[in-house]
């Protein structure tokens, strides 16, 4: 369950930003029985690197990112921690 | 200590607040609750505290955070971020002194 989760958030990153590198952390964990974790989705902290954010402040990236993940954050994300580089920054 | 959120909205972005105005104002009075929340509200495109069609150029919170990375990250998370309705965020430490 976990894992998918975890996967079709990658799949989906994968597929719109092209990026050099992608972690994904899977937080869940830290939060069971916070108010936010009652709905059974999940808290996941990503780190990505793509071309995509060059010359985009914080704000635009983490707009991308959101967009790419739409409709997981309404089945399979509760919090999404972003931090999004550009190649040049990294 | 504080930090001031000053965010810039896009062009026409009305619509969008309307959208996420409930999830965006459930963040902000569980701070109130908190007693974490100094002011909040958003800039009219003209002048009058009622703009109408007109909507609204941004947003003005101060909030109470251990340390600037934990506001800007809080700031990056609203909701207003994801539903487009900002184009930038600048997070400033702040310091009242008045009243």
């Amino acid at each position: 369950m976990t894992s998918s989760r975890e996967e079709r958030i990658r799949q989906q990153l994968q597929r719109t930003l092209d990026p050099l590198e992608l972690i994904i952390k899977d937080q869940s964990q830290l939060h069971t029985g916070h108010e936010g974790a009652k709905d059974g989705k999940g808290h996941f902290d990503v780190t990505v690197v793509s071309q995509a954010f060059a010359g985009l402040n914080r704000v635009q990236r983490h707009r991308i990112v959101y967009d790419a993940l739409r409709d997981l954050l309404e089945s399979d994300i509760h919090a999404l921690r972003i931090n999004a580089y550009a190649p040049s920054e990294r | 200590m504080w930090y001031a959120v000053i965010s810039e909205d896009i062009e026409d972005s009305l619509a969008r607040r309307l959208g996420a105005r409930a999830a965006h104002l459930a963040r902000l009075t569980a701070l109130v609750d908190e007693g974490r929340l100094l002011l909040a509200g958003p800039h009219p495109a003209i002048d009058t505290e009622d703009p109408g069609a007109s909507g609204f150029t941004g947003s003005l919170v101060v909030v109470e955070f251990p340390s600037l990375e934990e506001a800007e990250a809080w700031a990056l998370e609203d909701p207003y971020v994801a539903a487009g309705v900002y184009d930038r965020v600048v997070v400033k430490p702040f310091k009242k002194v008045l009243p």
